[in-house]
């Protein structure tokens, strides 16, 4: 017994050091590339001008009304997260449901994903500049209390852009989700459907449980998105 | 002896002759300058006058080639910036003038012009000494000026409504009144982008004051921008906004889009880049426009003036070839090329030498000659940083109406109590520039 746990011990090391000579390179250079960068980093914000100034930097930072106030637009939009999961989520159990028309929808749904940043900071630039085309329509319709300062207003701004970034992601999180709705095995739901499932039950009970993975990946990519729209 | 004195005599000649050599050597040695610049966007034609120049520079010194990269106005400065740390860019430079030109001197990224150029020839640029001194040394080498910024008035639509060219501030605001009950814009602006807000700072803010100094006590601590003749243009600037005096989508548009208005003959006014001022009154045409300074509001020395700052070209403190771009800078000071560059802009070369009596174009020759005896231009004497936080951002709020212009003046002397500690050099640095 003694002998075979040695031999485990040591087959066991001899397969960690096998998979040293692959690793390591790698290893060496994510600690040398991230590293150094948080060494400097933090080795940084201890000095001003390389002389040491203790905790004055982040003192400074953390007393400053504009950092606060960035912190809170970041939360803010970080808060769009789970409205684009829900989102996503429902267009993609809608797709899944439509028979006629699919590649268009789909298209449609997906098309403002590849569409490059600027490009979408431009349209929209116009399409909501106060006289723009969204207010324009609005009045046309007898609706000019809807016409409203979208990118002007302090207050709106912040929504209005939240809602842009929305409508961008929304369609890579609904073919995502789509995707893997599509390869969950037919037999899961049939047999939910025989033991009485109404739409409901089977959409909570069988298949967000079975989306899981993806909800969350698309949950930590979308939170990574939204704030590098405002970095 | 004789031996030994013909030995030393040919030794000599030797080396007098290999000196020759090698200085006939660094001549013709290969020379690379990298510029990188902005201006076309605010004098078009400037691309085309920087090429052709460059092209004469390259023939009368073949070992010389220049290659030019034409920034982006968000980019121009972050990527200077980012040059500077890496100590690796351009050998010239484009800077705008003042604060702009002076924090790049303060970090160590330029080298002072005045080591590279002679005095005297600097004695003629223009603007130098005002905003580009600092402890007798100059930074950055003046190209060409920017009225700092004309008011165009469109009499046509004014006339239309029996109303006069407003002079004062009283007039101005009944202008608005006028108009705006007619459902006209007075005055078209864009500040979406934040730049039109500096411009506004400077054309309003200006006439209360005595000199750049006063912003400059403000800056370090001795003034506040709290006080009445830091910030009554504040209470100015919500008196046109409750006047009506801009378009209702100011805050949606940036300046260009706004100042179209004006010239579609949807706006009585708006304000324009100085070198660009003449190419807009082309547009409506010089008889129906009036090209003036912002109507005063105060009894300052400048108050009813135009500002007048230079746009600058400096050369990198990391450049290898410092001489050479010095002397491309003033081989675009000599007569040939500052009157090329006003043929081809339109635009006023920073030289005292350019004869401004030789302009024909009326509109050109009144803005040259209001430029002459300008004021300064008070956004380039504060922190870059207290321009886009405090200037920026406030004028916005003041114009959407979420703060009124006492608030705002509070807000900027925050912002400059907060920068006073976060940037520790600063007050040293305003201190020694204000001297």
């Amino acid at each position: 017994m003694a002998v075979n746990e040695l031999s485990l011990m040591k087959r066991r090391r001899a397969l960690a050091l096998g998979h040293l000579p692959w690793v390591l390179p790698a290893a060496v250079v994510i600690v040398f590339v991230f590293g150094y960068s948080v060494f400097s980093l933090f080795d940084q914000s201890f000095k001003y001008k390389e002389q040491w100034v203790g905790f004055e930097n982040f003192n400074l930072v953390l007393g400053d009304s504009l950092f606060r106030t960035a912190i809170w637009h970041n939360t803010l939009l970080l808060a769009a997260v789970p409205v684009l999961v829900a989102l996503g989520t429902a267009l993609a159990l809608a797709l899944f449901e439509v028979r006629n028309f699919v590649g268009l929808y789909r298209t449609a749904i997906f098309l403002p994903y590849i569409l490059p940043i600027p490009v979408v900071g431009v349209v929209f630039g116009q399409l909501l500049q106060f006289n723009g085309a969204l207010n324009s329509a609005l009045r046309a319709l007898n609706l000019p209390g809807f016409a409203l300062d979208w990118l002007g207003d302090p207050q709106l701004s912040l929504p209005t852009m939240g809602a842009i970034i929305i409508w961008k992601e929304v369609g890579f999180g609904a073919i995502l989700i789509l995707a893997r709705l599509m390869s969950l095995p037919y037999e899961l739901f049939e047999a939910a459907r025989i033991d009485g499932c109404n739409f409901w039950q089977m959409t909570r009970r069988v298949t967000i449980p079975q989306l899981k993975t993806v909800l969350v990946f698309y949950f930590i990519n979308e939170a990574i998105v939204m704030v590098s729209w405002v970095s | 002896m004789k031996r030994i004195l013909a030995i030393a005599t040919a030794a000599l000649l030797t080396m007098v002759a290999v000196a020759g050599c090698s200085s006939s050597d660094d001549a013709s040695k290969p020379v690379k300058l990298v510029m990188w610049w902005w201006g076309d966007q605010e004098a078009p034609g400037a691309k085309d006058w920087l090429d052709a120049t460059v092209k004469a520079y390259e023939d009368a010194n073949p070992n010389v080639t220049i290659e030019t990269v034409l920034q982006t106005t968000d980019g121009l400065i972050p990527a200077f910036q980012a040059a500077a740390a890496a100590k690796s860019g351009p050998d010239l430079q484009y800077f705008w003038g003042g604060i702009y030109s002076q924090q790049p001197g303060w970090d160590g990224a330029i080298t002072p012009i005045s080591d590279l150029i002679p005095a005297e020839e600097l004695s003629h640029y223009i603007n130098a000494d005002v905003e580009l001194s600092y402890q007798g040394k100059v930074w950055t080498a003046p190209w060409y000026v920017n009225p700092s910024f004309p008011l165009l008035v469109r009499n046509d639509i004014l006339s239309k409504y029996n109303l006069e060219t407003p002079v004062t501030w009283d007039d101005f605001l009944n202008t608005c009144d006028v108009l705006s009950a007619k459902g006209v814009t007075t005055i078209a602006g864009g500040v979406k982008d934040g730049w039109f807000g500096g411009w506004l700072y400077s054309i309003l803010g200006a006439q209360s004051l005595n000199s750049q100094k006063d912003v400059i006590e403000a800056v370090i601590g001795n003034q506040k921008f709290t006080d009445a003749k830091h910030a009554d243009w504040w209470t100015r600037l919500q008196e046109s906004k409750d006047h009506n005096c801009w378009n209702d989508d100011i805050n949606s548009l940036e300046l260009y889009q706004a100042q179209q208005r004006w010239v579609d003959g949807k706006a009585a006014m708006t304000v324009v880049a100085g070198p660009d001022a003449p190419n807009f009154v082309g547009k409506v045409g010089a008889d129906k426009v009036t090209v003036m300074a912002m109507p005063k509001w105060a009894d300052g020395p400048n108050a009813g003036k135009m500002g007048s700052t230079s746009q600058t070209i400096g050369v990198t403190s990391w450049s290898k070839n410092q001489a050479e771009a010095a002397k491309f800078i003033m081989f675009t000071h000599e007569a040939a090329q500052l009157q090329s560059w006003y043929d081809m802009t339109g635009a006023m070369p920073a030289d005292d030498r350019f004869d401004i009596a030789a302009v024909t174009d009326p509109v050109r020759k009144n803005l040259f000659t209001i430029t002459m005896n300008g004021a300064p231009y008070l956004e380039n004497f504060i922190p870059a940083q207290l321009d886009t936080d405090a200037v920026f951002t406030n004028v916005q709020l003041v114009l959407k109406g979420t703060i009124t212009g006492p608030e705002a003046a509070a807000a900027m002397q925050a912002t400059i109590e907060k920068l006073r500690k976060t940037d520790r050099a600063l007050v040293d640095n305003f201190t020694n520039w204000g001297k």
